[in-house]
């Protein structure tokens, strides 16, 4: 069930310097995804923290601010469970 | 702190492709090669044998290793907690394999990859792990 407002601690550095790790950051269910947005998403078994760099029919694709390290992620529209606050 | 879930924005390869499918065939490779050391007489034919089942158990382990250390994370050692016993018994056994010319040593190997496959499919949608296996047979 998605909820409306949840915390999350952040882990690793993909996201920096937006997020780094040990971050707690705040998401809500309630929001739209949208390009730009920084989201929390089901991917392969576990939580993932991303930016929304595309959204086209039927996948969303999702990358880190820490270009370098940081690899793409391809989700379902349905696997996005929160917009960070 | 520790009640709130993580979330993360670990980094990783480009590549991004996982698969024990990997593990898999060498596994059965293992288990192929001692079958044929076993069922010949010819001595030439069976250090061949000894020597690609060696390489394939080293290979079997490998792909496990990044499997172990790449793919799986840290929520998924707490979702699994029997993820790390199990890639330690499995990278074990194909150690073991590597000195045996026992089917039943390959055989573990084997069933322990597959333990590996199994627990891998719980964490990717849509990945079908029965399908390498029976691809195999």
């Amino acid at each position: 069930m998605l909820r409306p407002l949840f915390i999350r601690r952040v882990e690793g550095h993909s996201m920096a310097p937006t997020l780094k790790p040990g971050q707690i950051i705040i998401a809500s269910s309630l929001l739209s995804v949208a390009v730009g947005k920084v989201v929390v998403a089901h991917h392969e078994g576990i939580e993932i923290v991303k930016r929304v760099t595309s959204i086209e029919p039927g996948w969303i694709e999702l990358v880190g601010d820490n270009v370098s390290p940081s690899h793409n992620a391809r989700v379902s529209p349905t696997s996005v469970i929160g917009v960070v606050l | 702190m520790k009640f709130i879930k993580i979330v993360s924005a670990h980094c990783d390869l480009f590549c991004g492709v996982y698969d024990p499918a990997q593990a898999r065939i060498e596994a059965q490779a293992v288990y192929n090669a001692v079958h044929k050391y076993n069922e010949s007489d010819d001595e030439v034919f069976r250090q061949r044998c000894v020597i690609i089942k060696e390489e394939r158990a080293q290979l079997t382990k490998e792909h496990l290793w990044v499997l172990w250390t790449d793919y799986f994370k840290e929520p998924h050692a707490e979702k699994f907690p029997e993820l790390h016993d199990l890639f330690w018994r499995a990278t074990k056994a194909a150690g073991e394999a590597k000195k045996s010319m026992h089917e039943e040593d390959a055989q573990k190997l084997i069933d322990l990859v597959d333990e590996v496959g199994h627990l891998f499919a719980k964490t990717k949608e849509g990945y079908d792990y029965e399908a390498i296996v029976n691809n195999l047979k």
